[in-house]
């Protein structure tokens, strides 16, 4: 729930235009594989529309729809790490892909979600397989139709499913032509040939719902196994994929999340069981909704401080147990931001009238100090009345 | 019972008490087999409190006997006299607090008298040390310079008085690993601050100054504030209430304007590390406790540069406490309802 002057700031861009002075438009340069580069480090970046109409308009991740609906247009601050996460993907993307996955944690406002949307706007504009899910918490929340599967024990979700299918090929259907399926793929009474790509694939999953999953992990296993084309995974709120999701089997027991066929797909890649031959695979933390995040995988990722053990009686006691720490991933810790950082988002809040006064020294230092370097806090601070 | 040789008691009340109580004269009474109460040394006898009536009045009249300047509240200072508790517990006087200014009053006035003749000069400054803050021999003497009888017979030693643990770091001071440290009080919370400044970086302050290309350099000109203003700072302090961010510990953004409020008056925000350790209270009180601590802490560090702080009023105690409740009524103030029958 907003608070009343962040509401207030928001709702003005549908005010009547008579009273309201429309939100000024920024010109910003495009965010893609040409721009992603150390020259636009610290500025606003507009992210392509192509890229926002394939997700689908309003299909923001996080708070993110609150922030472009401010700005009047989608853009969002290249920063240092951006920088690092493309020249990541650019080097996985010509030599081997790593074992592990990447996921990306932080506090809540750091700015995790932005990051990966858009690393997957470059892999995108740069002739990936861009596999972007900008939410995993409809897969999990119950809000949409599920279904026990026809073999096994395993619950199967056809409309997400779809609209994945959907959004992966309106991201990538180039690079997804590019690539043949090397076999003859059979989803169920339908057969197709080896010569045909991933994209007939994707479009035969998208147009039947009901082999929507089949296609889905043929496309995993097939663009997995490739190194025509470099693949990115890219998915949001990847805690969802270790917690119990509020559906329920038909003995009325809490369904985990592993029991979902579509979440089982992806599961292997961010457990260390499955890897991509040639790409990368990226997910995002979130903690908005802590019913969907693991009190395991929270401690895991966020262990409490713990002093070395220098007695080495005490070491060597196999009683003594502290929390474990490990994680079938890698993970990538975002902090604070930068104090150059800071300014530029402050001087982007002034050009697009969030803020009326002048950025100076003082104003950017006490924004700072206040939200201790989060942009989720600095923003609420902007845009409050009290 | 209470004894007639009170702290300070006039000295020539004594001498015509004790010459009347050694002369072997007959009485009027004599016969009458009345045996005569002694009178004693002084008026306040009788009063509630003789002993701080006798200082007070010996001390008043060191200021009637001698021309004084021109009293001028500001050139007191402030400390100057041993605490109201340290009368109680040295001198065995109990006062309370109008009674205590009062007695600062008329030492200060004492004080401040020029006194011609030098063994007089140097009597009275022996007679008031032993009320000096930080005097760390004193001689508890009379008005006439005589030792008060009762006391412990140090000989040459000088009786020193009990050593107190250094507090003016409660004040703001540097320690001894380089850091601004502090304390304040609010309500029930206290709060102590250490700050430390943060270096800034020249390097990154270089890279900042220059535009990426040119229209960014087109955006900087027509922007109000340009990238090299932001050279001014390229580091930012980080503050920490209980090891933990700010934001996480205070939620309520007024309490952490209020933290930050003393690094906002003095244009210092975000050029210190603090460190704050609070406990007691509630949030606003923890908040504000926070604040009184940073405020003296800053204000030590540099009083110069930081005289906005004290001019602000961010140094003074928030003495207000929680009003007692009184009988009768449910709470402080509020009263049950009136009911006609």
């Amino acid at each position: 729930k907003l608070r009343s002057g962040t509401s207030t700031s928001v709702n003005l861009a549908n005010a009547n235009p008579q009273y309201y002075a429309a939100t000024p438009r920024v010109m910003l340069q495009t965010l893609n594989a040409e721009t992603a580069n150390s020259a636009h480090i610290n500025k606003f970046m507009q992210i392509d529309d192509a890229f926002l109409e394939s997700i689908g308009k309003g299909h923001y991740p996080g708070y993110l729809e609150t922030d472009f609906k401010l700005f009047g247009q989608a853009a969002l601050l290249y920063r240092n790490l951006t920088q690092q996460l493309v020249d990541q993907l650019s080097e996985y993307s010509k030599t081997a892909a790593p074992k592990k996955a990447t996921v990306i944690d932080g506090k809540n406002g750091a700015g995790k979600s932005a990051e990966l949307m858009k690393l997957a706007s470059v892999a995108s504009s740069s002739g990936h397989i861009v596999i972007y899910a900008h939410s995993t918490f409809p897969w999990v929340n119950s809000s949409r139709p599920y279904a026990p599967a026809n073999e096994g024990d395993l619950f199967v979700q056809h409309e997400l499913t779809m609209e994945l299918l959907r959004t992966v090929l309106s991201l990538s259907k180039d690079a997804l032509m590019k690539v043949p399926l090397g076999k003859n793929v059979t989803l169920g009474k339908k057969s197709l040939a080896a010569d045909k790509t991933l994209a007939d694939l994707v479009e035969f999953g998208i147009h039947t719902p009901s082999l929507a999953h089949d296609a889905l992990e043929q496309l995993l296993a097939i663009a997995s196994a490739q190194t025509k084309v470099p693949v990115l995974i890219a998915l949001d709120n990847i805690n969802t994929l270790w917690c119990n999701t509020l559906y329920r089997d038909q003995e009325d027991v809490v369904l985990p999340a592993n029991r979902l066929r579509l979440i089982r797909a992806f599961l292997p890649f961010f457990e260390g069981k499955a890897a991509l031959a040639k790409g990368w695979a990226v997910g995002a933390t979130s903690y908005i909704d802590t019913r969907f995040m693991p009190k395991d995988l929270r401690l895991r990722l966020n262990p409490p401080a713990m002093i070395p053990i220098t007695n080495p009686d005490v070491a060597s006691d196999p009683n003594v147990k502290r929390p474990s720490t490990d994680v079938p991933f890698d993970v990538i810790k975002i902090d604070r931001m930068t104090a150059t950082e800071a300014w530029a988002l402050m001087v982007f809040y002034q050009k697009t009238s969030v803020i009326s006064t002048p950025v100076t020294d003082a104003l950017v230092s006490q924004k700072y100090v206040v939200a201790d370097g989060n942009p989720r806090q600095i923003f609420g601070s902007v845009t409050a009345y009290f | 019972m209470r004894s007639f040789s009170a702290t300070g008691g006039n000295p020539q009340l004594q001498n015509s008490s004790q010459s009347k109580l050694d002369s072997k004269q007959p009485s009027p009474f004599d016969h009458v087999g009345i045996r005569p109460v002694k009178r004693p040394d002084t008026a306040a006898y009788f009063m509630a409190n003789p002993k701080y009536a006798d200082l007070l009045s010996a001390i008043t009249s060191i200021a009637q006997q001698h021309k004084r300047p021109e009293y001028s509240r500001t050139q007191v200072k402030r400390g100057r006299w041993i605490a109201r508790k340290t009368f109680e517990s040295q001198h065995s006087i109990k006062m309370n607090g109008n009674e205590y200014a009062m007695l600062t009053r008329q030492l200060n006035e004492a004080d401040s008298v020029y006194i011609r003749d030098k063994s007089e000069r140097d009597t009275v400054g022996l007679y008031l040390n032993q009320f000096r803050r930080g005097y760390s021999h004193v001689e508890v003497v009379g008005m006439d310079g005589v030792k008060k009888e009762g006391m412990e017979d140090v000989g040459n030693k000088k009786k020193k008085i009990k050593e107190r643990p250094n507090t003016s770091w409660k004040r703001g001071m540097m320690d001894s690993k380089g850091r601004w440290r502090a304390a304040g009080k609010r309500k029930e919370a206290i709060a102590c601050a250490w700050l430390v400044p943060v270096e800034q970086n020249a390097d990154e302050a270089a890279k900042v100054k220059q535009p990426a290309n040119s229209a960014e350099a087109v955006e900087a000109a027509a922007s109000d504030a340009t990238a090299s203003d932001a050279a001014d700072f390229t580091t930012m302090g980080q503050v920490l209430v209980n090891g933990r961010p700010l934001p996480e510990y205070f939620i309520r953004s007024t309490d952490r304007e209020s933290v930050l409020f003393p690094f906002t008056v003095a244009n210092k925000n975000g050029r210190y590390n603090v460190f704050i350790r609070v406990r007691g209270g509630g949030h606003t009180g923890q908040a504000e406790a926070c604040q009184l601590a940073v405020a003296r802490a800053l204000y030590a560090a540099n009083r110069k540069a930081h005289a906005a702080v004290r001019a602000a009023g961010l140094l003074f105690t928030d003495g207000r406490r929680v009003e007692r409740k009184k009988t009768g009524k449910p709470k402080a103030r509020k009263s049950y309802t009136w009911v006609k029958r």
